[in-house]
C-alpha cells in the first residue's frame, strides 16, 4: 500500500443538524479519529459595525439587541454600561437590581437551551424534549417581566424601561421555588447518574488548564477547565458588587477537573443554581425608587457631547462580552466594536477536537456554546454571489425615504 | 502576583520600552490603565510581560481608522484566580501610519491573537508580519481587503452593497 | 407446494399486509415515544403521509454517485420482502424447506450488504462514515446470533425434529422444550435474550443508532437519498426489522391461535396473522420503542465492545452449556 493516506475531510456545517447556526468546522479524519480541525465563520453576515457608524447612539442600542437572539440582553447590557461609563453618573439602584434579574433569567434559559442541544447531539432525545419543556417556564417569566420572549427591549441608557410590580414579584418567587424544588434536582440527578451522559460527555473535547490560558477562552469553557474567573465577581458591574454568589468550577463540585464536555455542562447546570440565588436575593433587596436616571434626560443631547473611549464588559451566558465605543462629539459612535465570547472559544476547538472520534465532534462543538449570530457582524455582501441578508427596520425605512 | 506588583511591573516595562501611561481610571471598582507604546517595541512588550508576569488574557484586538493613522488597541486582562478583588484591566495602544499599515504579529506569543489579527487585517487592511493565513476568514473572497472600515474608501464600498428592496414597493440597486 | 396458497400469501401478506403493518407500527412507535416524553406526538397514520409525500418529491442524485446508488434501495426492499417467503408471518411460510435457516441468515446479511452498498456509491463523506459504521455494527451483532441459531439447529438435528436446519424445526424445538425437556428452559431464556439483543442492534435505535446517526453525520447512510429512493430505503429498514422480529417469534414463541382451536382454513390464517402482528409489536416495543425513548447513542467503539465483550462471551457460555447438558443427559 502507498505510504501517504488520504484523509477524509468531513465538513460539519454550514448546514448540519448538530449546529444551531451556520459556521463550518472541517474535520480531517483518519477513519473515525480526528486529525486536524479548521474553523471558519462568515456565513451570517450583517454588516452591523459598518451600519453603526452611520447611526446615533439610541439606534445602536436597537442594533446591539439584535446581534443575537439568545444573549440579546447581555449585548444591550454591555452597550449600556459602555455608554454610561462616559456619562459618569450612577444609575438608580432599583434599575441595577432589575437588570440583574433579567440578566440572570436570560442566563438560565440560555444554559437550558445549550444543554438540551448537547443532549440532542448525543442522541438522547428524551432529555432534549424535557429540558426544552422546562425552559418554557423561564420564557414565561421573561415574557411576564419584559413583554417579550426574545429581544426584550427593557434596557435603556440610564436605567430600564419597565418596572417589576407586586404581581411579578409574587410569580417570580413561585417560579424560583418551583425550579429549586422540582426542576433542578431532576436535572442534576439525571445529569450526574446517567450512563448515556457518562459515555458520551466524559472524555470528549478535553481542554487542559494550560491550553485554556494560552487560548484565552472565556466563560463556562474557561471555568470548566479549572480556572476561576468570572467578570461578575472580578470586575463587578452594577449590582453584582453587592450580591453574594459563587463562581462554579468543577473542582468545587466533583473535586477534580478534567476539562471535557462533561465539566463544561456541569458548570452550566450549577450556574443555573447560582442564578436562582441571585434572583432571589435581588428580589429581596429591591429598593424603591425610580427606574430611570432623570438626570440623564434629555438623553440625545447628553450623548452628542460625549468624547473619548470606553470599554464595557459583562458576563454573558457564554462568556465575557466586550463592547467598545469611540465617541467624538458626534451623533453616534465613530467606532463600535463587539467582541463576542464565541470568537475566542471557537478557536480553541482546534485543540479540543484533536484525537477524538467523529462522534465526539458535535457534542464538543455544542459544548462551547456557539452563538454565531454574535460572531458575524462585519462586512458587506457581493452582488455577484447573490447572497441576501436582512436589514434592520430602520434601514428599510431609510431606503423608503431615500427614493 | 499581587496586583500592585503587576501595576508597578507594567509601568516599569513601559518606561523601559519608551511607552507611557495615558490614563488611569476606575471602572467597575477595578483599576483600568490605558497605555501607549511605539509600534516597533510591541513584541518586546509582550515578551517581557509573558516572562515577568505570566501569560496575559488577551481579550481582543480593536482596530480603528482615525483619518491619517490607524489606531490598534490590545486590552489585557490580569486576574488573580484566588482573589476576586485583585484584578487589573490594561489597554495598550499602538498607532501606525495609514500609508504603510504594517505591524508585527504576536500570534506566536499569544495563540489567540491569530483570529483577532485576521479580523483586523481583513477589515482594515493592516498587514501583520508573520501572520499565517490561508484564505479569507470573515469576508467573502470577491471583496478586496481593507475597504470595509476605512473611512476614505466608502465610495468603493457602495459598489458592493446589495440593498434589499423594500418589501412592498420593490426596486433595488441593480 | 400449494400454488394457490403461495400466490395468496404472496399477494396478501407480502405485498399488502407487511408494508401496511410496517408503516402502522412506525406510527404507533412514534406516538408511544411522544407520550413517554410528555408531548402529544404525531397521529398514528403519520408514516403513511410521510411515505406518500416522499414518493411525490423530486429525486436529487449527487453527481459523484454511481448507478448502483439508485438500485440499492430497490434491492434492499426485494431482499427484505423475499425473506417473508421463508419466515412465517403467522401462517405457514410457503417456501419453507430443509436448510432454510441458513438461507434466511444469508438473506439478512445480503440485506446489510445492499444497505451499505448504496451509501458507499454515493460519494459523500457522511454516507461513507455511516456505511463504515453499519458494517462494523453488522459484523458485531451477527456473530453471537449466528452462533446461537447454529447451536439450536444442531440440537434440533440431534433430536431428529422436523426437517434438518429449517425454521420449522426450531419452532417445534421450542414447543418441545416447554412441554418435554424442562431442564433446557434456562438455556432457552438465554438464547431468547441473545436473540432480542440482536434484534435491538439490527433495528438500530437508541443505544444502537450508529448508522443513521442524525445529529452526528447528518443522517449517516441515508443522507444522500431523497424522494422515492429515500422512501424505499427507510421502508426497507423497517421491513428487515419486522423480519428479524418474525424470525424470533417463529423460533421462540411458536404458539398460534389456530393450534389452540385446531382449525384450518382462512379464518384460522387471519387469526394467526393478527396474533403474529401483536407479538411482533410487543417484541419491538422493547427492542425499538423503549430503547429509543430511554437512551442516547453509543459511540461506535462502545457499540462494538458491548457486543464483543459482553454478548459474545455469553453466547460462548450458552453453547458450551448446551453441549454439556446434552452430553450429560444422553
Amino acid at each position: 500500500m502507498t505510504e501517504d493516506k488520504e484523509f477524509i475531510r468531513i465538513p460539519i456545517g454550514p448546514i448540519h443538524p448538530a449546529l444551531e447556526e451556520p459556521f463550518k468546522v472541517t474535520i480531517v479524519t483518519d477513519g473515525e479519529e480526528i486529525v486536524d480541525v479548521d474553523v471558519r465563520f462568515g456565513y451570517n453576515y450583517r454588516g452591523l459595525e459598518w451600519i453603526a457608524q452611520r447611526r446615533n447612539f439610541i439606534n445602536v442600542m436597537y442594533m446591539a439587541e439584535r446581534v443575537c437572539g439568545i444573549c440579546s440582553f447581555a449585548h444591550t447590557y454591555a452597550y449600556a454600561i459602555t455608554v454610561e461609563n462616559f456619562i459618569g453618573q450612577e444609575i438608580p439602584e432599583r434599575a441595577k437590581y432589575i437588570r440583574a434579574i433579567v440578566a440572570e433569567l436570560e442566563r438560565i434559559h440560555s444554559h437550558l437551551l445549550i444543554t438540551a442541544v448537547m443532549a440532542h447531539n448525543a442522541g438522547f432525545d428524551t432529555w432534549f424534549m424535557r429540558l426544552m419543556q422546562l425552559r418554557e417556564k423561564t420564557m414565561d417569566m421573561l415574557e411576564l417581566i419584559t413583554g417579550n420572549r426574545v429581544n426584550y427591549g427593557i434596557m435603556t441608557i440610564g436605567g430600564v424601561r419597565r418596572d417589576i410590580g407586586d404581581k411579578e414579584k409574587r410569580m417570580l418567587t413561585e417560579y424560583i421555588d418551583y425550579m429549586q424544588r422540582k426542576v433542578l434536582p431532576e436535572i442534576i440527578d439525571l445529569f450526574m447518574y446517567n450512563k448515556t451522559i457518562e459515555n458520551r460527555f466524559i472524555g470528549s473535547g478535553i481542554l487542559s488548564k494550560e491550553d485554556a490560558r494560552a487560548y484565552s477562552v472565556v466563560g463556562p469553557v474557561l471555568r470548566g477547565s479549572g480556572i476561576d474567573h468570572d467578570i461578575r465577581r472580578d470586575f463587578p458591574y452594577d449590582a453584582y458588587g453587592n450580591l453574594d454568589f459563587e463562581v462554579i468550577t468543577p473542582k468545587k463540585i466533583l473535586g477534580n477537573v478534567r476539562g471535557d464536555s462533561y465539566d463544561r455542562t456541569l458548570v452550566r447546570i450549577f450556574e443555573i443554581v447560582e442564578s436562582l440565588k441571585i434572583i432571589e436575593e435581588s428580589l429581596e433587596r429591591l429598593p424603591s425608587g425610580p427606574i430611570h436616571g432623570k438626570q440623564m434626560i434629555p438623553l440625545p443631547i447628553t450623548l452628542k457631547r460625549l468624547s473619548g473611549r470606553s470599554i464595557g464588559r459583562v458576563e454573558a451566558p457564554r462568556g465575557e462580552l466586550l463592547h467598545y465605543i469611540l465617541a467624538g462629539n458626534s451623533e453616534g459612535p465613530i467606532r463600535w466594536k463587539v467582541r463576542t465570547p464565541t470568537e475566542a472559544n471557537a478557536y480553541a476547538l482546534k485543540v479540543m477536537l484533536k484525537g477524538d472520534q467523529i462522534a465526539d465532534a458535535p457534542v464538543t462543538i455544542a459544548s462551547i456554546d456557539p452563538c454565531i449570530s454574535c460572531c458575524d457582524r462585519i462586512t458587506i455582501i457581493d452582488t455577484n454571489t447573490g447572497e441576501k441578508y436582512e436589514k434592520t427596520f430602520d434601514e428599510l425605512l431609510r431606503l423608503k425615504s431615500e427614493r | 502576583m499581587q496586583i500592585e506588583n503587576i501595576i508597578a511591573e507594567i509601568k516599569n516595562i513601559l518606561e523601559m520600552l519608551g511607552g507611557s501611561i495615558t490614563e488611569e481610571r476606575t471602572v467597575s471598582m477595578r483599576p483600568e490603565i490605558w497605555g501607549k507604546i511605539d509600534a516597533s517595541r510591541l513584541r518586546d512588550f509582550f515578551l517581557l510581560v509573558c516572562e515577568r508576569i505570566g501569560t496575559p488574557h488577551l481579550t481582543t484586538i480593536i482596530g480603528e481608522d482615525l483619518g491619517d493613522r490607524i489606531h490598534i488597541m490590545y486590552p489585557l486582562d490580569f486576574y488573580d484566580e484566588s482573589q476576586g478583588d485583585k484584578c487589573l484591566y490594561f489597554i495598550l495602544s499602538v498607532e501606525i501610519p495609514k500609508e504603510e499599515p504594517k505591524l508585527k504579529s504576536i500570534s506566536d506569543i499569544l495563540r489567540v491573537a491569530w483570529i483577532y489579527e485576521v479580523e483586523v487585517s481583513e477589515i482594515l487592511g493592516v498587514q501583520f508580519e508573520g501572520l499565517k493565513k490561508e484564505g479569507r476568514y470573515y469576508i467573502p473572497d470577491t471583496i478586496p481587503e481593507g475597504i470595509i472600515m476605512r473611512k476614505d474608501k466608502q465610495d468603493i464600498v457602495e459598489k458592493y452593497l446589495n440593498r434589499a428592496p423594500h418589501p412592498l414597493e420593490g426596486g433595488g440597486n441593480d | 407446494m400449494d400454488i394457490v396458497y403461495t400466490i395468496a400469501y404472496t399477494i396478501l401478506v407480502i405485498l399488502i399486509v407487511v408494508p401496511l403493518y410496517s408503516l402502522l407500527i412506525q406510527g404507533i412507535d412514534r406516538k408511544i415515544v411522544a407520550r413517554m416524553q410528555n408531548r402529544v406526538g404525531p397521529p398514528i397514520i403519520q408514516p403513511f403521509y410521510d411515505f406518500l409525500k416522499l414518493i411525490g418529491k423530486e429525486q436529487i442524485i449527487p453527481t459523484t454517485a454511481r448507478r448502483v446508488f439508485l438500485w440499492a434501495p430497490m434491492l434492499c426492499v426485494s431482499v427484505a420482502l423475499l425473506g417473508f417467503m421463508y419466515v412465517p408471518f403467522g401462517t405457514r411460510a410457503p417456501l419453507s424447506t430443509r436448510g432454510d435457516i441458513i438461507f434466511i441468515m444469508y438473506l439478512i446479511l445480503m440485506f446489510s450488504a445492499f444497505y451499505v452498498l448504496g451509501p458507499m456509491a454515493s460519494g459523500s463523506p457522511f454516507a461513507l462514515v455511516g456505511a463504515q459504521r453499519k458494517l462494523i455494527a453488522v459484523t458485531s451483532i451477527e456473530v453471537p446470533f449466528l452462533m446461537t441459531i447454529g447451536a439450536l439447529s444442531w440440537l434440533a438435528y440431534r433430536l431428529n425434529i422436523g426437517k434438518p436446519f429449517s425454521l420449522e424445526a426450531l419452532s417445534t424445538l421450542s414447543t418441545l422444550i416447554w412441554t418435554q425437556y424442562y431442564y433446557l428452559i434456562p438455556l432457552w431464556f438465554i438464547a431468547f435474550l441473545i436473540a432480542t439483543i440482536w434484534l435491538a442492534g439490527e433495528a438500530g435505535k437508541g443505544f444502537f443508532d450508529v448508522a443513521e446517526a442524525e445529529t452526528e453525520l447528518g443522517g449517516g447512510v441515508e443522507v444522500e437519498y431523497s424522494g422515492v429512493s429515500l422512501a424505499f430505503y427507510k421502508f426497507a429498514h423497517v421491513v428487515i426489522t419486522i423480519l428479524g422480529a418474525s424470525i424470533i417469534t417463529a423460533i421462540f414463541i411458536p404458539w398460534r391461535p389456530s393450534l389452540a382451536m385446531s382449525t384450518e382454513g382462512i379464518i384460522a390464517s387471519v387469526l394467526d396473522v393478527l396474533w403474529h402482528m401483536l407479538i411482533v409489536f410487543v417484541l419491538l416495543l422493547f427492542a425499538y420503542t423503549i430503547i429509543r425513548a430511554a437512551s442516547g447513542r453509543f459511540k461506535i467503539d462502545q457499540f462494538a465492545m458491548f457486543y464483543w465483550r459482553r454478548v459474545l462471551p455469553l453466547t460462548i457460555a450458552f453453547v458450551i452449556l448446551l453441549h454439556v447438558t446434552i452430553a450429560i443427559i444422553w
